[in-house]
């Protein structure tokens, strides 16, 4: 299958419906839906077009939804206890993975937000005086 | 009805099933059906948008419709029946969005009302509808501190088109 727009566009779809169907069966017990009518049970199909449905839209993992869950890959799909056996960290794996490589003897991208910058010969170093 | 005719727009979300008209978004949400002889659209604020597409496309081509509220469909005709459907038709002009698009496709939303009333005779539910709609349309609260008023709708246009609507309607059902 191809990962096309049409296809994240689905997954996402898929992702927002199972977060209203979340809210309607838990938090919700009276509500007014989108044309003003107050409804005392609703069902999930009735939270669309509301302000929750819009909130729920946001894809992006926030700081509250969990600083020690994992937030991509397969192991994020799981949910987790917040026990700290391993710091299961976006920084964490970023040190480890560094350190794994250096232990090889491998050269590494310089891991920074902006831009990855690779070290070569040509290439001066951050800190390095030009002569 | 051919419903392939009442289509308006090549838009792929469009579903025919069962002599329904539906819209797919998140879910299949109904648009238009047909009851007793009665063109009946479904005014559902979750697809503003196609539904004011639909009521143009009616419109322009001649075809009667009437406008019927979400929780109302298929329902036995009564006062109550009566009551809701009128309720939402005020109602929903609260909603800014469907308000602007309203006034911008130049439908006859006064005319649609007025033959509502007309045809099942239903000015008392009507009469109940409007006041409850109006009442909280118009609603607004004092601030003693800052002595002043402030609107649940903050939009004067709106309040104003409401406020003025029972008697554009008395008018267009003389005439």
């Amino acid at each position: 299958m191809e990962r096309n727009r049409a296809w994240r566009r689905y997954k996402g779809e898929v992702k927002l419906r199972r977060r209203l169907k979340m809210w309607a069966s838990y938090y919700t017990r009276w509500m007014v839906d989108s044309n003003g009518v107050k409804l005392v049970y609703p069902k999930w199909f009735d939270l669309i077009g509301t302000q929750t449905h819009f909130e729920l839209k946001n894809h992006a993992a926030l700081k509250y939804h969990g600083s020690h869950s994992i937030k991509y890959g397969k192991k994020g799909n799981k949910r987790r206890y917040y026990i700290k056996r391993e710091p299961f960290t976006r920084t964490w794996e970023k040190r480890n993975f560094k350190n794994i490589l250096e232990a090889n003897g491998i050269k590494h991208f310089n891991i920074t937000y902006g831009y990855a910058s690779h070290h070569t010969e040509s290439t001066p170093k951050l800190g390095d005086k030009e002569e | 009805m051919d419903m392939q005719a009442i289509i308006p727009n090549q838009h792929p979300n469009w579903v025919i099933k069962k002599n329904k008209l539906y819209f797919e978004q998140l879910c299949l949400e109904l648009a238009f059906y047909e009851n007793h002889g009665i063109n009946w659209i479904v005014l559902d604020l979750r697809i503003g948008r196609p539904i004011i597409a639909l009521m143009k496309h009616f419109s322009e081509n001649g075809i009667d419709f009437l406008l019927c509220s979400r929780h109302n469909i298929l329902k036995p005709i009564s006062d109550e029946y009566h009551y809701n459907n009128l309720y939402n038709y005020v109602l929903s002009l609260s909603n800014s969005n469907f308000f602007d698009r309203l006034i911008k496709s130049k439908i006859d939303y006064i005319k649609n009302i007025a033959d509502y009333i007309y045809h099942f005779e239903a000015y008392d539910p009507f009469k109940n509808a409007f006041n409850d709609a109006k009442k909280q349309i118009l609603n607004k609260s004092y601030d003693y501190y800052q002595n002043a008023y402030y609107h649940d709708i903050k939009r004067e246009d709106i309040r104003d088109y409401v406020s003025g609507l029972e008697r554009e309607i008395k008018l267009n059902m003389i005439i």
